[in-house]
């Protein structure tokens, strides 16, 4: 059994908004699960389904065995970070921290000492008197996990908690949230539309598209084994190439280029004469001197449109057979745009998708 | 050109903001744009003012010339009984009506802050009392209190209760004022409603999951939330309390008991023509209106408020 499991869940909204369909997942206790798509995707849905926020249209949630979907929000033992944090405006750090305590009738005392001792961990000591108008976003986010901290929840259900914060402190906190996360083994969902975050973050990810899951597996699985077109292209930096390919005669040919379909790929009969999509991933390409001579007739040679400068690699943007596609290469190679390039592909890191469906050929 | 290159920190700032004075220091043409109502200001706000305040020192009977009196009209009011219970009717109706049109107005406006059906046609009901003429609410509530044949007492009636004799019966005069206050509570309660749907909705479901129920949010989250708007309308319905004329003018009261402070100064001037004394009267209702507010000011903090407003 596991500590929150979700069993044939729906959610219908109005009449005619099927915002979460079928969604299975059981989450070990101490996991921190990430819930990852584009926006509409039903991540804040399913989150607040789980808070108890919003009613579950069809079928159950349990935590730690125990049926919760008639449970009050406040009765779920859960802790909640949100997005523009929710601080109240009118109340001091102290205050907004002591907020669920007091209104839970603990007494006086040991609220400050829960208080204080929330507040040394996060560093938010010098700050308990003030508002939260008078603190900087990051502190402001500092002080809604200190006050999800102090409730001693089993759960934190995090609502794109880091998106309102600019680049640097989001590294930051994403780093001070992981930490928390190893000191208090608090179960945490963690919903994101970043997927540096829930890559970086998470110890699972669960990735969805319009209320359906499409895969869940650990960050290393979802980029090498994406179980489908959607999640490859979502999950990677820059987006995965995706070149326009068909299958002959057990060969893949896309333009003036042939490849034989390696054995694993068994399915791959059933789409004789077909379009597929052949993913390969920038980084999956080799622009190396040796490599490219050692092999003349797998070379791929042609013009750079852009180039992206990004410290130690830089992305070059050009085209397989009309096909824009995107290489990562060292930065140092020196190319401007107009050169040519020429490059080798790793065909043996390649993912083939149908095209219809956007399913995995295996 | 200046070498702004050679310059210290100090200097560029100096020489920048003298820059930026030398542009502002042309007038706008806005100020053609507002000039008519800074004239009509002038002539119709502050000047009849300063003339109040001279006329205050004067015995002025309308007809003829004025005539310098010196403190004779405020040393008068000290003593003038009649003004003194203007002053007590005025006082008590503000103390009563206001604090309880607050609370009618922002009850209904959470009310209408919920998702219930039909909201914008109840919206515009609860909101229509206030677009009616002042003069028009009075008659039709002179026909709704009228002790014999007044809607309230023929209700009273069918259920075998006799009603009071609502404006005719000293006692009753200030309780049937505060019920026509509450008929207007809609006015009010539309800048409640908006300041209601202003508090952010995760802010209510933060306290939800903390546990607190719908009143705790609504004590713990809402009311401090809208805290400025609460200030504002304490004022302005003090105020107004204090500014009641219309309904006053219409229906009266028995015993002197509707006799407001404001129809108190306009019987004063255009009934007995004592100009000079109801200026005095003008005078002593703005220093008490003005001690009130600050006193307002003073124990909440709405100054605070409006200033991070602003910024």
């Amino acid at each position: 059994m596991s500590y929150i499991e979700l069993r044939n869940v729906y959610k219908v909204y109005g009449n005619d908004v099927l915002a979460i369909n079928n969604f299975n997942l059981n989450i070990e206790k101490n996991e921190f699960v990430a819930l990852i798509g584009p926006s509409g995707c039903g991540k804040s849905t399913l989150l607040r389904m789980i808070a108890g926020l919003e009613e579950i249209s069809y079928g159950d949630l349990l935590i730690d065995g125990k049926k919760m979907n008639d449970v009050h929000a406040k009765d779920r033992d859960i802790a909640m970070v949100f997005q523009n944090y929710a601080l109240y405006p009118h109340l001091s750090i102290y205050d907004n921290i002591a907020f669920g305590l007091k209104l839970r009738k603990v007494d006086k005392k040991t609220i400050h000492e829960k208080v204080t001792q929330v507040a040394k961990i996060l560093g938010l000591e010098e700050y308990l008197e003030k508002k939260p108008n008078e603190l900087s976003g990051g502190q402001r986010q500092r002080v809604a996990l200190g006050r999800a901290i102090v409730q001693g929840s089993n759960i934190f259900l995090m609502d794109e908690p880091l998106s309102n914060l600019d680049a640097k402190l989001r590294t930051k906190m994403r780093v001070e949230i992981l930490r928390l996360h190893k000191q208090l083994g608090v179960t945490t969902i963690y919903v994101t539309h970043d997927q540096v975050e829930a890559m970086t973050m998470a110890d699972r990810i669960v990735v969805l598209n319009k209320g359906v899951i499409q895969q869940v597996g650990t960050p290393t699985e979802l980029y090498s084994n994406p179980a489908n077109l959607f999640v490859a292209k979502f999950i990677g930096d820059p987006e995965i190439n995706l070149i326009n390919a068909t299958i002959q005669n057990g060969e893949l040919i896309f333009g003036e280029y042939k490849i034989p379909l390696p054995d694993t790929i068994k399915s791959g009969k059933n789409y004789e004469g077909k379009e597929i999509y052949l993913g390969l991933r920038a980084e999956h390409f080799s622009d190396d001197r040796l490599t490219v001579e050692n092999n003349p007739a797998q070379t791929i040679t042609s013009e750079i449109e852009l180039i992206e400068m990004r410290g130690d690699h830089c992305i070059i943007f050009t085209n397989i057979n009309q096909q824009s596609i995107q290489l990562k290469v060292p930065a140092d190679r020196g190319y401007t745009i107009g050169d040519n390039i020429s490059f080798v592909a790793n065909y043996d890191k390649m993912f083939l998708f149908d095209k219809e469906t956007g399913a995995r050929i295996r | 050109m200046e070498d702004l290159s050679k310059m210290s920190e100090q200097e560029k700032i100096a020489f920048l903001v003298k820059q930026q004075k030398k542009k502002k220091r042309r007038p706008s043409p806005g100020y053609l744009f507002i000039a008519p109502w800074f004239i009509s200001y002038f002539i119709f706000g502050l000047f009849p003012m300063v003339l109040s305040f001279i006329m205050s020192f004067t015995d002025w009977p309308v007809i003829g010339k004025p005539t310098f009196v010196g403190l004779e009209n405020y040393r008068d009011l000290l003593v003038d009984r009649s003004f003194h219970n203007s002053l007590w009717v005025t006082i008590r109706y503000a103390i009563v009506a206001v604090p309880i049109g607050m609370a009618a107005s922002f009850t209904i406006a959470l009310i209408m802050a919920s998702k219930t059906k039909g909201l914008s046609v109840y919206r515009t009901i609860y909101y229509l009392p206030a677009v009616v003429s002042g003069v028009a609410v009075g008659i039709i509530w002179r026909w709704i209190l009228d002790p014999n044949n007044g809607l309230i007492n023929n209700l009273l009636a069918i259920i075998g209760i006799k009603g009071p004799g609502w404006l005719t019966d000293p006692d009753w005069v200030l309780p049937s004022y505060v019920l026509m206050s509450l008929w207007g509570a809609g006015a009010g309660m539309l800048t409640y409603l908006v300041s209601i749907n202003e508090v952010p909705l995760d802010l209510h479901e933060a306290a939800e999951i903390q546990g607190a129920g719908f009143f705790k949010r609504i004590f713990l989250v809402v009311i401090p939330y809208v805290r400025p708007i609460l200030y504002y309308n304490l004022i302005m319905g003090i105020i107004g309390a204090f500014k009641k004329f219309n309904d006053a003018y219409i229906l009266g009261g028995a015993g002197n008991q509707g006799q407001f402070i404001m129809l108190q100064i306009y019987d004063t001037a255009f009934t007995y023509f004592k100009m000079g004394y109801a200026s005095a009267m003008s005078w002593i209702f703005l220093i008490i209106v003005l001690a009130i507010t600050l006193l307002v000011f003073k124990f909440t903090d709405f100054w605070k408020y409006s200033q991070e407003n602003e910024e």
